[in-house]
């Protein structure tokens, strides 16, 4: 099963000038070496697969709102527990030829060897706050990204709905460990006695 | 001893987005096939070096007025004689991983194996309109270029001080055949008996 996700036309433009130079026929053509280049340059969240790129939107205030909060929580845990946690923009390799920039990266061992300077090569736990734009990215593509990258658990925080939904990987992919609404506790299947308030979560400021 | 020419800005534009990614990190990492692709669907000029992409100005009337009287000019002289005459946008492979488009391109014979319907692997003669924006390109790099190329005759016609320069290559590089001006006939040492009224040249409308 495939989903496309909505790609936004990409033009080339020139300081100062009205153009016409469309880039999406590069679509297909794109390398690892110009996406790393791009990535390194811009505070925009690209991802890459086989030689696709697609800009992903700015994030809003509500989802970095929400993202923050989310961090600290899990930044507490990895504090008291070990481990490392990051958020976005930072470069994860889902497999070759294939980049994602999660909203939240989580490695139980700090020293783990996937953890590399210019993208992680693999994470315990990732973490998306889904967006408005296309929440189907979030909640149906990135669901097959993640289990293709193996990576054993997936929190999906959906703003529209005010759920999270912890997903967990078996046999190659993902099945509902909980999903958690307002009132209830989110708890992580992996991260040994790691939950979170979701009231917390959605009202977060 | 190399000249550089102006690289204009280049930035990803989205569809009714402001971004900041900025193209020009990928200079020097372009691949031919990326340069074909976006060079067969858009008019703008697009010049390749080893991965470098070069965006030339759109072209001025007085530009295509110059260009498209020569252009009639060579065409009369050459069809006759089985030969064929183009204007641009026409690749022109310098070498592999180096392309050019210049103003405007003759075989003498139009069955020659290096007129190819993607892109020309050579010519007999290219002339070039020397554009305001960048003199040099025109009068210091592209000799280079087309001698780099092999390509034995090569006129500069230069609005800007209404000269016509015919350089012929000797030993591996041009040496100047002639310079004509207003009241001069400017000749072609490589079609025998082509002449032009540098008047007619300037004067065109």
């Amino acid at each position: 099963m495939t989903v496309a996700a909505y790609t936004p036309p990409m033009r080339l433009v020139i300081a100062g000038e009205i153009t016409d130079i469309d880039l999406s026929v590069l679509q297909g053509m794109w390398s690892v070496e110009q996406y790393v280049r791009l990535t390194d340059h811009t505070n925009r969240l690209i991802e890459y697969s086989d030689g696709w790129i697609e800009i992903l939107p700015m994030p809003t205030e509500r989802h970095q709102a929400i993202l923050e909060c989310l961090f600290l929580f899990f930044r507490a845990y990895a504090d008291s527990h070990g481990g490392k946690v990051r958020f976005a923009p930072l470069r994860l390799l889902v497999r070759d030829g294939k980049f994602r920039e999660p909203d939240i990266l989580l490695l139980r061992d700090a020293r783990d060897p996937r953890r590399q300077d210019r993208f992680w090569r693999g994470a315990d736990l990732v973490a998306e706050v889904v967006s408005e734009d296309d929440p189907e990215r979030d909640t149906q593509i990135k669901r097959i990204d993640y289990a293709e990258a193996g990576i054993p658990e997936y929190w999906i925080v959906n703003p529209l709905d005010e759920t999270v939904t912890v997903l967990t990987l078996s046999a190659g992919s993902y099945a509902e460990y909980g999903v958690f609404r307002r009132g209830d506790e989110a708890r992580s299947k992996l991260l040994d006695g790691f939950t979170v308030r979701v009231d917390a979560i959605f009202d977060a400021q | 001893m190399t000249v550089t020419a102006y690289s204009h800005p280049m930035g990803i534009a989205l569809a009714d987005e402001i971004t900041d990614i900025d193209l020009a990190v990928l200079q020097g990492m372009w691949s031919v096939e990326q340069y074909l692709a976006l060079t067969a669907q858009t008019n703008r000029l697009l010049e390749y070096t080893d991965g470098v992409i070069e965006v030339l100005p759109m072209p001025t009337d007085k530009h295509q007025s110059i260009s498209l009287f020569l252009l009639l000019c060579f065409l009369a002289f050459v069809r006759p004689r089985g030969g064929v005459a183009f204007y641009a946008p026409l690749r022109l492979e310098i070498r592999p991983g180096k392309f050019r488009e210049p103003d405007l391109l003759i075989l003498t014979c139009g069955d020659d194996p290096r007129r190819q319907n993607d892109y020309w692997r050579g010519a007999d003669l290219v002339l070039e309109i020397v554009s305001p924006d960048n003199p040099a390109r025109d009068l210091e790099e592209k000799p280079r270029d087309y001698a780099e190329a092999g390509i034995p005759e090569y006129w500069i016609v230069n609005p800007l001080d209404e000269t016509v320069t015919v350089l012929t290559l000797s030993a591996g590089s041009y040496a100047e055949y002639g310079v004509f001006r207003r009241g001069d006939e400017a000749r072609s040492k490589l079609l025998d008996g082509f002449t032009v009224r540098v008047d007619q040249i300037f004067d065109a409308r």
